[in-house]
């Protein structure tokens, strides 16, 4: 408890440095930045072995405090073996993009706004630690809003900096959807219940309407499915994790959408008893998120156009696993719900991990190019061999391939899904082959996607036919001043040294991470039982810990043929590195059928690479190829070819739905027609409408 | 335990002998005496003793790739089970590994094909990128509806009780009465899965391996840009590959099994000659499809692995 509170007052205390920074003076010392991480990072480390102590022995830590006296509100709080594990990504990985971030500020990426860019950062993470933890809906509901809010001011500020025009309502939006959900699901749980305690409400879980049984979780999905980009509420993650500086979709992919399918969790358990329909949904829409958000990755031509949608992707199979879990409940078939909750687990660290390592390697090529399309790089694996290899290493995790974590995660929802096919009966057969279906398909799409994204960007040669600016401008000095010009490029490219070792260094600790969780994950299993007890304990008793054990032995099997696959390749690079010691290796250009010299033009595009894909599936999926008819034998005009990029999503569903809305808000504005006479009859109106409810409920 | 290694040792060391049957095949289906049988050991001797080039713009992971593609094969190949008995390491659910290894191994030579920034590399990795989207599926289902027959015959050669879908299980629970059991499910089966051997190992009617004119080519124009010992490599990769596919296949589709495990495994390497003889005569008879008519082949024999995996599912056949 000592440790936690310490490690929260940490935090708590950089953010009031920095607030006072913010107030006292205009620009943010360098020192005082680096005290700031430290002060940051020393609170991660007080809190993270409670966390782990927390998971290991199942005990939970509860405090409360009297946080508006005003009004009496004594707010609860609760640090139990799941939000420790949601916890778990905030301690390791926001350290690590707060360094980043000051590192980008040291290379004055930020001039004038640093200090509020920085304080919107640490707020956003305090607000997520609050949300996590809060046991009391106002609380729930305020630090959701602050979250929202000052993850908002976060995009706003880098994009204002950037002067891009671009629609960040989105993001707000969806957000305010989100809030006004949990507005509404508090305020009926309220009405049955007389309390804004999640513990009571966990209690009386028998004692609801049904109509509100059904609202509160209809209000569930929306407002977590919108958090999370769930489909048809995902059209803010594109356009959002487009915005801004890297770090912002680097902290939403990685660690603040998780909060969406921890309130699917959390709320679903709290509140108890959920309807079939709700689980379907969720079931249903995961599928239809996670195939959707892999077959648009194709439509986009940016590099974080493409992790956007491999977040939509990852959170659909997410919510999928939940849906999964807490239907196996209701068929009774123990291990499909555990082995659902494993994966859930191993794919959410897994899946923040490799965000942040790709956004943020993402982050530095935009930051180094000024350039974020596919096809207007190439050749990156080159300048950045360290940056870029280990993106490779969280590319090959995010296709789910051995031997990366997230295969284990996906390797154990299609051994459950497959044995559960062999039990179920009826409707609830055809959803599980569907599941094992599609989710065969999102493994493909997804190698097809990534390898793409890395292939056309990294590999090849450099497309980008400018200089680098950096040369351009030592060149451009004036001979005279060559003293002068010596001395300013040293500073300079040691500055540059100092501030890359601050973005680079998190890319090398997150990545190390992902390598040690990948190979101990199948060994340490047996150490998250207290999470998975927390679902299942009360469902499934006698058999929680057989299950377990199974799916650790599985895990461990895995852990097998992962360690002599290593051994397998050591084997064999030894053998061609003996092979080479004594022959000659040369150099050449690529050989090309003898085009010799190709140029950066003439390698695959983005679009060319998935033409086969788009021929056949293009419609389906918005791509849309226009071709330029050839006439004559000698045409005069060159003959184009065109991909065209539709979201279709947005064309028939959302675009609609706007439209109805803009017709509707047309209408409404007739009733503000300037007239106060009018005016006191609406007031009249009210007044006699609220009267009658009164009577009508005494 | 010590057959099993004696047939993994096989896989790693008969593979290449496939290839020369297929060769020979053809040679001698067009008049040719053709090459000597262990020709493709000498080619494998002979790269390993040349130097390497590199192209300028490759970095280190075209260097890696054909070691880790190889790697995952062979990885794959401890899964496999071949005759009579059990793979070196068989559990639940190892066919989805089993799938998976094959799946970066083929990532890893598209990642090397996009390395060099060769059109005709980016040709042949976005080709093989489609294919793989197509037959991927279509193996994961296959498999899982051989381990689901498997399982639910019922029926189990060495009297042992093994993990419920493992390739190792199918592998020896296949057997003449499986087939007159649910014959239909296997006979459904084995179209996907020849169409899947032909496909992925690059065969006609889908690749013709002996043509020199890169724009019709897949894996072989993939790989234009590796040498010595790292082409070695992926051409013994590409042998393991076809080992792998062709010993489901024959896993399939010949039943026979017997109490003496190394008679067992004789059947089964003859099975194997034998599906290379067949392979050669197909390649000598037939012309190379249409690149866009791959789609609907492979889209096909998706359709009839899933219609095979509801029937086996339902228990059609069974009843």
């Amino acid at each position: 408890m000592i440790s936690f509170t310490v490690g929260v007052s940490l935090w708590f205390c950089t953010i009031l440095l920095m607030t006072m920074v913010i107030l006292l003076a205009k620009r943010i010392h360098c020192l005082l930045m680096q005290a700031m991480v430290g002060l940051w990072l020393a609170g991660s480390l007080f809190i993270l072995p409670v966390l782990a102590l927390t998971i290991l022995t199942g005990e939970p830590l509860k405090f409360s405090l009297n946080i508006l006296p005003i009004l009496d509100l004594q707010a609860e709080f609760e640090l139990n073996p799941v939000n420790s594990f949601f916890l778990l990504p905030v301690c390791l990985l926001a350290p690590f993009l707060l360094l980043s971030l000051v590192g980008y500020v040291e290379r004055k990426r930020f001039i004038g706004v640093e200090n509020w860019l920085i304080l919107s950062f640490l707020a956003t993470i305090l607000a997520i630690l609050v949300v996590l933890l809060s046991q009391n809906a106002i609380v729930f509901l305020m630090a959701w809003e602050w979250m929202t809010l000052s993850a908002y001011v976060l995009i706003v500020l880098s994009v204002k900096l950037d002067k891009e025009v671009t629609p960040t309502w989105s993001f707000l939006a969806y957000g305010q959807i989100s809030g006004l959900s949990l507005m509404i699901l508090f305020l009926t749980m309220y009405a049955e219940n007389h309390s804004y305690s999640f513990g009571v409400w966990h209690k009386n879980t028998q004692l609801r309407a049904a109509l509100s049984h059904h609202l509160i979780y209809l209000c569930v999905l929306i407002a977590f499915g919108a958090k999370c980009g769930l489909f048809p509420m995902h059209h803010w993650l594109p356009i959002t994790y487009k915005l801004g500086h890297g770090i912002c979709p680097a902290l939403f992919s990685g660690i603040m959408s998780n909060l969406g399918i921890y309130g699917f969790l959390f709320f679903t358990t709290m509140l108890g008893s959920p309807p079939s329909w709700y689980l379907w949904a969720l079931m249903i829409l995961g599928l239809i998120s996670g195939l959707w958000g892999i077959a648009s990755s194709f439509r986009t031509t940016t590099l974080r156009g493409v992790l956007s949608f491999s977040s939509m992707e990852n959170f659909g199979l997410m919510v999928l696993l939940i849906g999964l879990s807490f239907y196996a409940v209701e068929i009774h078939l123990p291990k499909l719900q555990i082995f659902s909750l494993v994966s859930l687990m191993i794919l959410l660290i897994s899946h923040s991990v490799s965000k942040v390592i790709l956004f943020l390697g993402v982050s530095w090529v935009e930051e180094q190019t000024g350039k974020s399309k596919l096809d207007q790089l190439g050749g990156w694996m080159k300048k950045s061999p360290w940056i870029a290899g280990l993106m490779f290493l969280a590319v090959i995790n995010l296709v789910g391939l051995p031997p990366f974590c997230h295969f284990l995660g996906e390797y154990l929802l299609v051994v459950s899904a497959f044995e559960a096919i062999q039990i179920v009966s009826g409707v609830g057969n055809s959803l599980l082959l569907a599941i094992v279906v599609i989710m065969v398909m999102i493994s493909t799409l997804n190698s097809a996607a990534m390898s793409r994204m890395f292939g056309i960007s990294f590999l090849g040669v450099d497309r980008s036919t400018s200089k680098d600016s950096t040369s351009k401008d030592t060149n451009s000095k004036d001979s005279q001043n060559i003293e002068e010009s010596i001395s300013e490029s040293f500073i300079s490219q040691y500055s540059e040294k100092k501030s890359t070792i601050w973005i680079s260094i998190p890319l090398y600790f997150i990545s190390a991470f992902l390598v040690i969780l990948s190979l101990l994950l199948p060994i340490l299993l047996n150490q998250f039982l207290n999470i998975i007890y927390y679902f299942s304990g009360s469902l499934v008793d006698g058999d929680f810990m057989r299950i377990l054990g199974q799916a650790q032995d599985l895990l461990v099997k895995l852990f097998v043929v992962n360690i002599l696959f290593l051994i397998l390749i050591g084997i064999i690079f030894g053998f061609r590195t003996w092979v080479l010691k004594t022959k000659t290796i040369a150099k050449g250009p690529t050989w090309d059928c003898g085009f010799a010299q190709p140029e950066a033009r003439m390698q695959y595009t983005s679009g060319s690479y998935i033409e086969p894909f788009s021929n056949l599936a293009g419609p389906l999926i918005g791509i849309q190829k226009e071709i330029s008819p050839i006439l004559e034998a000698f045409p005069e005009r060159k003959p184009r070819l065109r991909l065209k990029y539709n979201d279709i999503t947005i064309e028939y569903m959302l675009a609609p739905l706007i439209l109805s809305l803009q017709y509707l808000a047309k209408r409404a504005k007739k009733l503000q027609n300037g007239r106060l006479n009018m005016y006191v009859l609406y007031i009249g109106i009210t007044i006699l409408v609220l009267l009658a409810w009164v009577i009508v409920s005494n | 335990m010590i057959i099993s290694i004696f047939h993994l040792l096989l896989c790693w060391l008969g593979s290449p002998l496939l290839l020369g049957v297929i060769q020979r095949t053809k040679a001698k289906l067009a008049g040719r005496q053709g090459p000597p049988l262990l020709q493709n050991y000498y080619d494998l001797w002979k790269l390993m003793h040349k130097g390497a080039v590199f192209s300028d713009s490759t970095t280190i992971l075209f260097r890696l790739a054909p070691g880790i593609s190889l790697a995952s094969l062979l990885t794959a190949s401890l899964l496999l089970p071949f005759g009579q008995s059990e793979a070196v390491i068989s559990f639940a659910g190892d066919f989805i590994l089993f799938v998976a290894l094959l799946a970066l191994s083929r990532l890893m030579m598209i990642i090397a094909a996009l390395d060099t920034g060769s059109a005709f590399e980016g040709m042949g990795a976005s080709r093989d990128i489609i294919i793989a989207m197509l037959t991927e599926p279509t193996l994961m289902l296959t498999v899982a509806t051989l381990a689901n027959v498997a399982s639910k015959s019922g029926f189990s050669p060495t009297g042992l009780e093994k993990e419920f879908l493992s390739l190792s299980l199918f592998h020896t629970a296949i057997t003449l009465e499986t087939w007159s059991q649910s014959g239909i499910v296997l006979l459904l089966l084995l179209m996907p899965l020849s169409v899947i051997l032909l496909a992925e190992n690059a065969r006609m009617p889908f690749v013709d391996p002996s043509t020199h004119l890169e724009l019709t080519m897949v894996h072989e124009v993939m790989v234009l840009d590796h040498s010595g010992p790292d082409l070695g490599l992926i051409q013994y990769a590409q042998m393991i590959k076809f080992w792998l596919l062709g010993s489901l296949f024959i896993g399939l589709s010949v039943p026979f099994r017997t109490t003496v495990p190394l008679l067992d495994t004789g059947i089964d390497f003859i099975a194997m000659i034998g599906l290379a003889i067949a392979i050669g005569i197909i390649e000598s008879s037939s012309a190379r499809i249409r690149w866009q008519h791959f789609p609907q082949l492979l889209i096909s024999a998706m359709m009839l692995a899933l219609m095979a995996f509801v029937l086996g599912l339902e228990g059609i056949i069974y009843k």
